[in-house]
């Protein structure tokens, strides 16, 4: 089917599906080029629908990026909901891009964004109703190259047998380097497995067919080893040793889409790490990008948009070095404006409250802190550590100023977690919720957000098994029943989506055959609670005779080869264990700016470190010699 | 302060975003394009704009109107031609400005004088112009059109003010109707189409204009 066609035909039923809006483009700032101008056409995918994918930061940098490449057209797909993909399956329309309607399958390179695993079904959509397999060993030359990233990736594992590269870490390099290859490639008129030999030389690619993995007879991985000439034995992630300039260019939806707003990167990377937190040992060398930079792309970003909302982005915004100046200068700049801006991750002290006051005149929303624990046993094994004081002053303040509603975000069943202290959640709750009542009176309210902890790769806790289901119903019972208080508001994270991430974030290869046969279910759009198909997933895991038994709720041994070994993010191994072993013993280990630990990520990126002051790491530089 | 009328077309992507969404497209494109705005007053100030009546999803329009209120233009918006140059270059594609005009700061709001409005009805299943002709001059001649509208009965009749069936030049039929546009009295041109015996979503409707008081 043809682009023309295929317009034609979305106009005879787009009123009679929901949010039509989603899939007709012509956004303001989407960039349409002349594809005979161009020699490469890219489609950059979010495998969810619209509303979700166009904020998606990531994307917007690529899109930005790419597209300032006079030979490259960088188009964008997302999935649609489940009542346009029915009309389309009916009616024969093929996944096209946004920008020219142009089939997916006529694209050169469709580079797919994973950030998390629920979306690991969708992307099987996404390749399928592109009229493709979803295999990538039954995709030829003809097929356009299927390239994957995002922080999900940093173990590719589940995902092997669909993708044809990964592409580890940061991508605003490597991703150019694999349309140059791929430009090279075609004009030599060469085989898929070429293209994919090829790739495999760039630092970061991870080619999976080129790895074959064996198993023990207890299930645990033996090994996963190259089976090509030529395949590196481990894939280094990707980083830049300093950040660029941030996008300029957003896409402005003529519909509403679930974040309208200009986001920029201060920083990444963080220095604190915090043992359960996978982006905080995948991101690392903290870099931030300078105050000045910050505000001068903000600024143009805002102007080119016309949005009224910007969020600073970062996993820890208190550490950012020229935080009060940048927020001064915000105030400055656009006091005068109705502009709000949001600064998540602030660290819980009186300064945040200053910081945040001074950047929105708005209180309606609440006041967020993320304590994750309360008892003292919980706060050191996660390596987190916020005295109960100090969370009780910043409260204090909070509701001192007139913010009515507190968020506070905590996490059960992490390892070593009793009853106590989980009880000790709810006292402290009650503690802040008092402060509340005495300083806003009625109107005060704590919302708890109670997340059940999913042990995460690469991180300390890689070796841990997630809490047993029925502990932690008792755990959300004790909670429940503790915290009748009114003023009191609890969420938490759904039993079903927890072992969903739980088996699906550590899975190995064979996890992709329970992920094509739940797929084959039904099993869809798992990221969406109503949509969840529970049997569906429980019958895959059956029929490929696993367990998520074995994938959730063992804990693995110190030896045990872990399928994500392969991906070297820079933080060694032995670091991890060493910081697992620490929490069990109730080691603190301070933020890493008060002194290095040598967690390996200045040796593995020792050669691209800089050293001026200004774009310096907060990791020590060594001695060249 | 000054209140200046905007004449828009509103085709192909955009006919997909509704009335809620056009009016955030139109802030972000009026904030982009730097325009003085007047600010409402009160708690939670926003650009003071005033449009006409809503334009249900996925029809066009080649003439509908807003208002839009500048604290003491000066340059580039006191000129016209620049004016929709600068604004036009900030809207999406498919919302384009037609022209502009100056009218007294407090002047009746648009939906208090907007009479009636004209429609272009297209019907891709129909290929001879007799046909429809004959189907709504069949239709007319009822003394009562009983339709429904929110579990309510109507008369459309009275509500239809004027009719003529034509063909454009690549041949597609279709029908210009002149409607009631009043709060009153409010004509629908795909409730028309349903009486005539169409699907409402099968037709291709575009509002191409309102008839305001004299």
């Amino acid at each position: 089917m043809q682009a023309k066609e295929i317009e034609r035909i979305l106009d005879t039923f787009l009123l009679k599906i929901q949010k039509p809006g989603r899939y007709v483009g012509g956004e303001f700032n989407a960039v349409i080029k002349d594809p005979a101008a161009v020699k490469t056409r890219v489609a950059l995918a979010f495998p969810d629908i619209y509303d979700l994918g166009v904020p998606n930061l990531g994307l917007s940098i690529f899109y930005d990026e790419l597209n300032k490449m006079n030979d490259v057209w960088a188009e964008r797909v997302y999935l649609p909901w489940e009542d346009m993909e029915a009309e389309m399956r009916s009616r024969g329309i093929p996944l096209y891009t946004l920008e020219s309607k142009t089939p997916l399958k006529e694209i050169d390179i469709i580079g797919i964004t994973i950030p998390y695993e629920s979306l690991y079904t969708n992307v099987l959509t996404l390749l399928d109703l592109a009229g493709m397999s979803v295999f990538s060993s039954e995709r030829d030359e003809s097929c356009p190259l299927v390239i994957a990233g995002g922080h999900s990736t940093f173990n590719p594992e589940p995902m092997a047998p669909f993708i044809d590269a990964f592409a580890i870490g940061e991508g605003e390099e490597i991703f150019p380097e694999i349309i140059r290859c791929y430009q090279e490639w075609k004009r030599s008129g060469t085989t898929k497995l070429q293209l994919l030999e090829n790739l495999s030389h760039i630092e970061g690619i991870y080619i999976p067919s080129f790895y074959e993995p064996s198993y023990h007879e207890d299930g645990t991985l033996a090994s996963l080893t190259p089976v090509h000439e030529g395949a590196k034995t481990k894939i280094k992630k990707r980083i830049l040793p300093v950040l660029p300039e941030p996008p300029e260019r957003f896409i402005v939806p003529s519909i509403d889409v679930v974040q309208n707003r200009v986001a920029v990167e201060i920083m990444r990377g963080c220095s604190r790490g915090c043992r359960f937190c996978q982006a905080g040992f995948i991101t690392r060398p903290v870099r931030e990008r300078p105050a000045d930079m910050v505000i001068r792309s903000l600024s143009a970003a805002l102007e080119d948009t016309g949005y009224e909302e910007a969020a600073l982005l970062s996993l820890s915004s208190s550490d950012y070095r020229p935080i009060q100046d940048l927020v001064t200068n915000l105030h400055d700049l656009y006091q005068q404006r109705k502009l709000n801006i949001a600064l998540p991750s602030l660290r819980i002290d009186t300064v945040s409250v200053d910081i945040l006051e001074q950047l929105r005149g708005s209180r309606a929303g609440g006041f967020t802190l993320a304590p994750e624990a309360a008892s003292e046993k919980i706060k050191t094994t996660i390596n987190k550590y916020i005295t109960e004081e100090q969370l009780l002053q910043t409260a204090e303040v909070i509701y001192g100023r007139g913010w009515t509603t507190i968020k506070l975000y905590f996490m059960i069943g992490l390892p070593n977690e009793t009853m106590e202290d989980v009880q000790a959640i709810a006292d402290l709750a009650i503690k802040v919720i008092k402060i509340g009542r005495r300083l806003v009176g009625k109107r005060s309210q704590l919302n708890l957000g109670v997340a059940t902890f999913v042990p995460k790769p690469h991180t300390p806790f890689q070796w841990a098994q997630l809490d047993d289901p029925d502990l932690v119903a008792e755990k959300q019972a004790l909670l429940k029943n503790a915290l009748k208080t009114p003023g009191v508001k609890i969420s938490w994270s759904e039993p079903d989506s927890t072992m969903f991430e739980a088996w699906s974030t550590r899975g190995d290869r064979r996890m992709s055959n329970v992920i094509y046969r739940a797929w084959q279910l039904g099993a869809k759009l798992d990221a969406w609670a109503d949509h969840y198909k529970k049997d569906a997933w429980m019958q895959a895991f059956e029929e490929n005779g696993l367990s998520p038994e074995f994938y959730v709720h063992r804990k693995r041994e110190a030896n045990e080869i872990f399928p994500w070994d392969i991906i070297d993010t820079g933080v060694s191994k032995r670091t991890l264990r060493r910081e697992y072993e620490n929490s069990l013993n109730g080691v603190l280990r301070p933020d890493c700016r008060t002194g290095c630990y040598g967690c390996g990520i200045v040796q593995a990126f020792h050669d691209i470190q800089p050293e001026e002051e200004s774009v310096r790491w907060f990791c020590p530089v060594p001695e060249k010699g | 302060m000054e209140r200046i009328r905007i004449t828009y077309e509103k085709t192909g992507a955009m006919r997909y975003t509704s009335h809620l969404d056009l009016q955030k497209v139109w802030i972000r494109a009026l904030l982009r394009a730097k325009l003085p705005l007047a600010y409402t007053q009160g708690f939670h100030p926003t650009p003071k704009v005033a449009y006409a009546w809503p334009l249900p999803l996925g029809w066009g329009t080649k003439g509908e109107l807003m208002d839009i209120w500048l604290d003491d233009p000066e340059g580039k918006e006191a000129d016209p031609e620049v004016f929709i140059r600068e604004v036009n270059r900030s809207l999406p594609a498919g919302l384009r400005i037609l022209e502009i005009g100056k009218l007294p700061y407090s002047d009746p709001a648009l939906t208090i004088i907007i009479q009636s409005a004209v429609y272009q009805i297209f019907f891709p299943e129909i290929k001879d112009m007799e046909e429809l002709n004959s189907k709504m001059s069949l239709l007319m001649s009822q003394e009562q059109i009983e339709r429904e509208r929110r579990g309510k009965i109507y008369d459309m009749k009275p509500l239809i003010e004027d009719w003529s069936c034509g063909k454009t030049t690549d041949g597609e039929i279709f029908m210009a109707i002149q409607m009631a546009a009043r709060d009153s009295a409010m004509g629908r041109p795909d409730e028309l189409a349903a009486a005539l015996g169409f699907d409402p979503f099968a037709v291709n409707i575009i509002r191409k204009k309102y008839i305001l008081q004299k």
